[in-house]
């Protein structure tokens, strides 16, 4: 080719198609790729990592209270993966959403990475411009040294720590004078005061739901956020599956866990204390038993049922058939808290609730008083934390900051107010990611996050053990090592004051609780059996207090809209706010995502004349966020619905900031009770319609049978009584029936025990590298989720409505629509029953994504980019897709191969269960089962051929999937 | 004109022989290694290092377009003169002495530079010149606690997934894909590791030529 461009030189003259033709090689040479790729080997082998391995850690997830006990995968020294540890007695393999994206704040773009101060300077025009500037870790802690020594007023906010931090802090309060203030915005300490109060116990409790065959829940969210859901789920769809358990639900607005009730019973808000204040009476009435003292029953017989009752908008007969119910079954348990119930003297509810189970003698049984975690006493009292930083006098004032209290104490006092009041002190946070409350540091330490440190949390009945999966990732430190290091200089006569470092403390605190076996046994497994002093429960004197009732009902304006706080698994209380895959992920009920809400009834919406999608400006006397108004038709008449949580970004956050006006804990205000008070406030449309993202158009199936509830009769012979083959055609088949010699996987989804928490959306996101795509994009439908929790209402022959969650991801169709239409074969069905995608080969026609009739195939329309250091959380053993590639769920191909060749060394075939996909993996209900349909003895078989599975439309297009569903079923009660 | 030429082109990439041009190695490099015997460096690779015919690329052949380092022939610098020959001819090495996780993990690892130094802690310097300096290297970066950047000689894209221990464990010799490295003073690629090349193997041994046993 050269040569012949040469030849035509001679003569001068180059024609138009040899030009082109020497420019196409010219590109073709000028596109070469000539990198070279570097190898390097390690310095010195590490004793137990081979490399291209996984080594797990067991560890325990610090994100909530719960402390579930986790596998930290690691690849090459780096923590690619967290999944739930099979072998931990309470969480039991199970994590959530939550929980699955720690390893996002691991490897956060926005990590303090080194300790960093304050500078000020001003600009030419002279506005302040303030900048943190590095400074090391012994000039940052000798200058707190030298603040402490001349100061007399020392204060230490501080968000929930696990027990060895707590430890460490309540030492370093002790011995060098500070005033303790911790606080957290979702806490449990009303539980745990109320079964002080009852009992003598001062510790929240926690319950065993295998021991109940009727759960009433008031408003407690326990199969989302409330105490323990990893727990609650597991133990709760355990008794869906085996046993025969009805599941009452009382709250104004439709939670996951109401959408799963056998009865959901809409009450107006604020009123869940006086359903349960009903109920007690009527439960104390019927059982005809003095149980309890004369104090209380007087002041039972005082109020007056009907008008509770009447205040709560419900009927008579509901409370009473629950009375009913849960006098006549064996075993049962009363819940009640809850995000809604944020409004309430919360005490009160949880009181109510504790007697209720007391009359039933649940206690003991579903109830376990003091198994649960134990809060400090402050800890739910956002009052006392501001009257004590109001308390500092600015002049020589040392304020200590831990957590991101920016982002949820009340406009009213602000952290930029509170910074006024220390000023000129010095204030110091501690952090992790540079979140809005590291504003107004002078200087800021770095910590490490959990997954690179050692520490025990007390649980139950066990100490879970925390210890690092990896080196730290940037110049960070522990915070007990902040703190003893402080200890060592200012108060060398401390107790603590011998440990240079956390971990020796750790190791001797752990080697404490250790009463048999090795510290190396107990971190091989995760944890430490250790048996909690269990309390006998001894009634005490208390009251039930009414004069608060009163106080609740008031709030209630019938005129009024009321604002409720409500909440979402997407953002918890907002901690985890600059987490791509968490701002990514659809809200189930909302199906809102990287952005705000508010919820309305039709009803309501309608009267304020506003739509779907609308995007209103929301206003109190403290604030405002801006949000896309969602009707929801189950959410009570009269509520405007704000998620608290959702966080306001701090502009430093690189993915938090592109959610704007959004904290909805600006709404609210705090009073005396320390709780959310409700306010008045506008409501304004600013944008009628803006495009954005919702993940369903409609919830309705139009006329079609997509998914299906089933009501059963409460009898235990009559749990499996339909047949579902009723719609299926076995029709003669156009297609040749494909062959299957040795595996053919499958899985089955089980829909009555499905809460649509998005765990195993968020496991998918993290086990096969799939892409963030950002706001934007996000608002085109150009999400990437290989497994999305899609939604439909299907009316109940009572006139309710039931919510079913739907999980849905490639069916690996046997006569895939998508296959015959590839120009390249790039997708085909494999030998093993799999519909392969192959990247490589994929040139990006799209008509697979068209022709695919369950809309699961998702197209690279842009190059995506890991940012940063989330690129070092990319599993290896999946290919990242480039631009114009297609991709979609492929049962986690690279798992199954992982397993088939673990058997193929041991000879064997793989066993049952062996294999897991990721979001088998993560999913706390044990919701999904996969495994090989061609063996019958699977369980997959087994449960594909229940009576309630059915395989999606496959009635209406014959794909004939491998993925099984089972028909959601309610009890009619 | 330009379409017999291209004619040519295509048959000439079939006639690959014709074209194997030499590697230009700069004769500064060459030369200290004239104590190496080169006994046919392509002994034993499977099927020649031939790619099936409709396996054919440019890249292979000219290495005038495309990555250079998957071209067959590829055979860069190292920033240490390694020789495979004294290590393995001569002092009969095992190959899994250094790579020691070829056949527990899908990676065969280097030998790390303290696995060197175990060896090389004794042996210091040599009587060559040339041999000595290499060592002197050795030993700086071992002194100065740094890993050696080795360059990778068989690269392949991202979206094959090779796995080293399960083709070790399935009785696939070394050679067949990496060539007597026992006999190469440098080592070079010596097979193409096209997809035509991998999977005419698969097809003789009976394993799997399903896309997702590589490709995901």
């Amino acid at each position: 080719m050269l040569v012949g461009i040469g030849k035509k030189s001679e003569k001068k003259v180059v024609s138009r198609r040899e030009f082109l033709v020497g420019l196409g090689c010219a590109s073709i040479v000028g596109c070469a790729d000539s990198r070279i790729e570097n190898i390097y080997p390690h310095f010195k082998d590490p004793e137990y990592a081979i490399p291209g391995n996984s080594v797990y850690y067991a560890s325990t997830c610090l994100e909530c209270s719960a402390r579930c006990g986790i596998l930290v995968e690691t690849k090459e020294g780096r923590v690619i993966k967290v999944e739930g540890n099979p072998l931990d007695p309470i969480s039991k393999g199970g994590t959530c959403a939550l929980g699955q994206s720690s390893v996002q704040g691991l490897y956060d773009p926005n990590r303090v990475r080194e300790p960093l101060e304050r500078v000020e300077t001003t600009d030419e025009i002279g506005n302040p411009i303030v900048t943190f500037k590095p400074i090391g870790f012994n000039d940052a802690l000798s200058k707190i040294a030298t603040a402490l020594k001349n100061s007399k007023n020392r204060l230490f906010l501080c968000s929930e720590l696990d027990d060895l931090h707590q430890k460490i802090y309540d030492q370093f309060c002790k011995d060098l004078g500070f005033i303790e203030a911790q606080y957290e915005p979702f806490n449990h300490s009303d539980l745990q005061k109320a079964s002080l109060d009852i009992f003598g116990v001062n510790r929240a409790p926690t319950y065993d739901l295998t021991q109940a065959q009727v759960i009433v829940s008031f408003g407690a969210e326990f199969l989302e956020y409330w105490l323990n859901p990893v727990k609650f789920t597991k133990q709760w769809a355990y008794m869906r599956k085996n046993k025969l358990c009805y599941h009452f639900q009382i709250e104004p607005r439709q939670t996951l866990t109401g959408s799963k009730a056998d009865k959901w019973i809409k009450i107006k808000p604020n009123t869940e204390h006086l359903v349960a204040l009903a109920l007690l009476k009527f439960i104390v009435k019927l059982k005809d038993e003095r149980t309890l003292p004369d104090n209380v029953l007087s002041e039972l017989n005082s109020i007056d049922e009907d008008e509770l009752i009447s205040e709560s908008g419900i009927e008579r007969g509901v409370v009473t058939d629950l009375a009913a119910t849960l006098l006549s079954s064996k075993s049962s348990v009363v819940l009640g808290g809850g995000l809604q119930a944020k409004f309430l003297p919360k005490v009160l509810l949880e009181r109510t609730c504790l007697l209720i189970n007391y009359c039933l003698g649940n206690i003991g049984k579903s109830v376990i008083l003091g198994g649960g975690p134990a809060f400090r006493s402050n800890y739910g009292k956002v009052q006392d934390v501001l009257l004590r930083v109001k308390n500092l006098k600015g002049e020589g004032a040392v304020l200590l900051v831990k957590g991101n209290y920016a982002h949820f104490l009340p406009a009213s006092n602000s952290i930029s107010e509170l910074n006024k009041l220390v000023k000129p002190g010095l204030v110091v946070v501690f952090a992790d990611v540079l979140d809005k409350t590291c504003e107004i540091a002078d200087i800021i330490l770095p910590l490490n996050h959990f997954l690179e440190s050692f520490s025990f949390s007390l649980k139950e009945n066990i100490v879970s053990l925390n210890q690092p999966a990896m080196l730290n990732l940037f110049k960070t430190r522990p915070f007990g090592d902040y703190l003893l290091a402080l200890i060592s200089v200012l108060s060398p006569s401390s107790v603590l004051a011998k440990y240079k470092a956390s971990d020796e403390f750790w190791k001797d605190e752990v080697t404490g609780y250790l009463k048999t076996g090795s510290l190396s046994d107990a971190l091989e497994r995760g944890y430490v059996i250790f048996p909690n002093k269990v309390q006998r429960p001894l009634l005490q004197n208390f009251k039930i207090e009414l004069k608060n009732t009163i106080r609740a009902v008031n709030l209630n304006d019938n005129k009024k809209l009321t604002l409720l706080p409500i909440g979402s698994i997407k953002s918890w209380d907002g901690r985890c706010q600059n987490r791509s895959w968490l701002l990514e992920l659809h809200d189930p009920v909302s199906l809102v995502c990287w952005d705000t809400w508010i919820e309305l009834s039709p009803r309501t919406a309608k009267k304020l004349k506003l739509k779907n999608k609308d995007i209103v400006l929301v206003s109190t006397k403290f604030g405002e966020i801006e949000a896309q108004v969602v009707v929801n038709t189950l959410i009570q008449d009269g509520v405007l619905g704000v998620p608290v949580g959702i966080s306001d970004g701090s502009k430093s956050l690189s993915f938090a900031k592109l959610v704007k006006k959004a904290n909805g804990f600006l709404l609210f205000d705090y009073e005396n009770t320390g709780e959310f008070k409700n306010t008045s406030f506008k409501i304004k449309k600013v944008v009628s319609y803006k495009k954005a993202y919702q993940s369903q158009v409609t919830r309705s199936e139009h006329g079609r049978r997509i998914v299906d509830v089933k009501e059963l009769s409460p009898t235990l012979e009559q749990l499996k009584p339909f047949d579902y083959h009723e719609h299926h055609h076995e029709k003669v088949d156009l297609y040749k029936q494909r062959e299957h010699p040795i595996f053919k996987w499958g899985m089955a989804v089980d829909l009555s025990v499905c809460t649509g928490c998005s765990a195993c959306v968020v496991a998918c996101y993290a086990e096969n590298n799939i892409p963030v795509v950002g706001p934007r994009i996000s608002a085109q439908g150009r999400r990437m989720p290989w497994i999305s929790i899609h939604t439909y209402d299907k009316p109940l022959s009572d006139g309710s409505v039931r919510r079913v969650w739907l999980p849905l991801m490639c069916q690996q169709c046997n006569n895939a629509p998508c296959e015959p239409v590839c120009p390249v074969y790039a997708t085909y069905h494999n030998e093993e029953g799999l519909n392969a995608m192959i990247y490589n080969r994929c040139v990006g026609t799209r008509y697979c994504a068209n022709n695919c009739v369950y809309k699961v195939r998702r197209f690279n329309w842009f190059e995506y980019d890991f940012p940063d250091t989330l690129k070092l959380q990319l599993n290896p053993d999946v290919t990242k897709r480039g631009v114009g590639v297609m991709e979609k769920c492929n049962f986690c191909i690279q798992r199954i191969n992982e397993g088939k060749f673990r058997a193929k060394k041991e000879g064997r075939l793989p066993r049952d269960g062996e294999i897991q996909t990721a979001c088998q993996q993560a999913c706390p209900a044990d919701a999904i089962v996969f495994g090989n349909l061609n063996d019958p003895g699977s369980k997959v078989s087994e449960v594909s051929r229940s009576e309630r599975a059915w395989k999606l439309i496959d009635e209406y297009v014959n794909t004939k999937p491998s993925v099984t569903y089972l028909a959601d079923y309610v009890f009619k009660i | 004109m330009v379409r017999f030429g291209l004619f040519l082109l295509l048959w000439l990439m079939c006639q690959e022989k014709n074209l194997q041009i030499e590697f230009e190695i700069p004769l500064d490099k060459l030369d200290r290694y004239e104590d190496y015997y080169v006994i046919g460096k392509l002994t034993g690779v499977f099927n020649n290092g031939k790619a099936a015919p409709w396996d054919f690329d440019l890249i292979d052949y000219f290495r005038l377009f495309g990555a250079y380092e998957r071209a067959k022939g590829y055979k860069p610098a190292q920033p240490i003169k390694f020789s495979h020959v004294v290590h393995v001819q001569k002092l009969k090495m095992d190959c899994t002495y250094c790579h020691w996780s070829v056949d527990k993990s899908p990676y065969a690892a280097l030998p790390s530079v303290e696995s060197c130094m175990n060896c090389h802690s004794q042996v210091q310097s040599s009587e060559k010149p040339e041999w000595d300096r290499e060592i002197k290297k050795l030993l700086e970066f071992f002194n100065k606690g740094e890993q050696i950047p080795w360059i990778k000689v068989h690269v392949q894209p991202a979206y094959v997934k090779f796995n080293h221990e399960a083709h070790v464990r399935g009785g696939v010799g070394c050679h067949e894909c990496h060539g007597q490295v026992a006999e190469m003073p440098v080592v070079e690629r010596v097979s193409s590791m096209k997809m035509g090349w991998c999977i005419e193997c698969h097809r003789q041994r009976g394993a799997s030529i399903d896309c997702f046993s590589c490709h995901y």
